[in-house]
């Protein structure tokens, strides 16, 4: 009876992979179908994960900047690079691109209907300004405060020639403190207040 | 998971002294604090060149100017030409056709050297110029501590 018992247990045999006799015995690959003897639960390594956070959070703390989007990058204008920059502050934006000219996102002339003009201001980017400035003064009183600050941020392929107009205009308007707007860059080191922003 | 264990602490006790720091909420702040300031970080960094432009008035807070040397640089195509009282210098461009900054910059900071209150200079463009020329010539004049710039059209 015994001996039927031992015999019937060499018969049924789980499923699933089973080595053979020679391969269970190995020294190599026999514990590979040991069953039971490891444990499954993999416990998370966190600690290299909160190194990355950490220092992730660190770097993005450095990169963060409160003053907002002050200029609007459009492919259309590549700014040149400076590299005795100063921090920019927020004042009217001109936009030269070589097609036409903006003040705040709206289109006020069209570079090559002016190109070839001869006087040198251009009077629907001047009367804007005007307008702009009025707005200011019946908003903070007149004359109060305004320092007359101009950014104009132009494609660098844009000849001098739209430019000295452009620089004309906002004079001519009130616009004194004229700001060309810069990518950081190139060799050099920036100048007091910069390099913060 | 992190633990702190505190031995001794006597053998009587009954209460447990092993601490389990909470990382979960930790983790929680540090993902979010990650996605807030990847949405507002400013990945180009702008600035600006303050320049005057020639007949505007003079800033009423800073003190009169001292006479001091009259230094102009004129862009044209043939390359820069500075003109620092009596002296006049020509610097061509380079062969491959770019403006010979280095060269700029070095003569601008004999004339500062020469004259350290100096701090005016007037940059006069040709109306071919690129508006880059143009920015990189204000960038090497601030560069040499010649802080007040006016920008004009070459006659």
């Amino acid at each position: 009876m015994a001996q039927h018992g031992r015999h019937m247990e060499n018969i049924i045999v789980k499923p699933g992979k089973r080595p053979g006799k020679r391969l269970a015995k190995s020294r190599v690959f026999g514990h590979k179908f040991a069953k039971g003897g490891k444990s499954t639960n993999i416990e998370l390594n966190l600690t290299s994960m909160i190194n990355v956070f950490v220092l992730l959070v660190i770097f993005l703390i450095q990169q963060f900047s409160a003053d907002g989007d002050l200029l609007f990058m459009t492919e259309k204008i590549k700014m040149p690079e400076a590299a005795n920059y100063e921090q920019l502050e927020r004042a009217p934006v001109i936009q030269v691109s070589a097609d036409d000219i903006s003040i705040e996102g709206s289109r006020v002339a069209v570079v090559a209907d002016i190109e070839n003009e001869e006087y040198w201001n251009i009077p629907a980017l001047e009367e804007q300004l005007r307008d702009q400035k009025k707005a200011y003064e019946m908003v903070r009183g007149s004359g109060e405060g305004f320092k007359g600050d101009i950014n104009i941020q132009a494609d660098k392929a844009v000849p001098f020639k739209i430019i000295k107009r452009v620089m004309y205009s906002a004079n001519q308007a009130g616009y004194f403190n004229i700001n060309f707007a810069v990518l950081a860059g190139g060799e050099g080191r920036p100048a007091e207040g910069g390099a913060e922003g | 998971m992190a633990g702190v264990s505190i031995p001794g602490g006597g053998g009587g006790g009954k209460k447990e002294v092993d601490l389990a720091i909470p990382l979960v909420p930790f983790i929680d702040m540090l993902a979010m604090m990650i996605t807030f300031l990847m949405m507002t970080a400013v990945w180009t960094q702008i600035g600006k060149l303050q320049v005057s432009q020639s007949g505007g008035p003079s800033d009423s807070s800073s003190p009169p100017p001292e006479p001091t040397l009259q230094v102009n640089l004129t862009l044209s195509e043939q390359g820069y030409k500075l003109a620092a009282g009596a002296d006049m210098i020509d610097i061509p461009r380079n062969p491959d056709g770019t403006f010979d900054a280095a060269k700029l910059v070095e003569r601008l900071k004999a004339i500062k050297k020469d004259h350290p209150d100096q701090r005016a200079i007037t940059v006069m463009a040709e109306d071919s110029i690129r508006y880059e020329h143009l920015v990189q010539a204000v960038d090497k004049c601030l560069e040499a501590d010649l802080e007040d710039v006016t920008v004009s059209a070459a006659m």
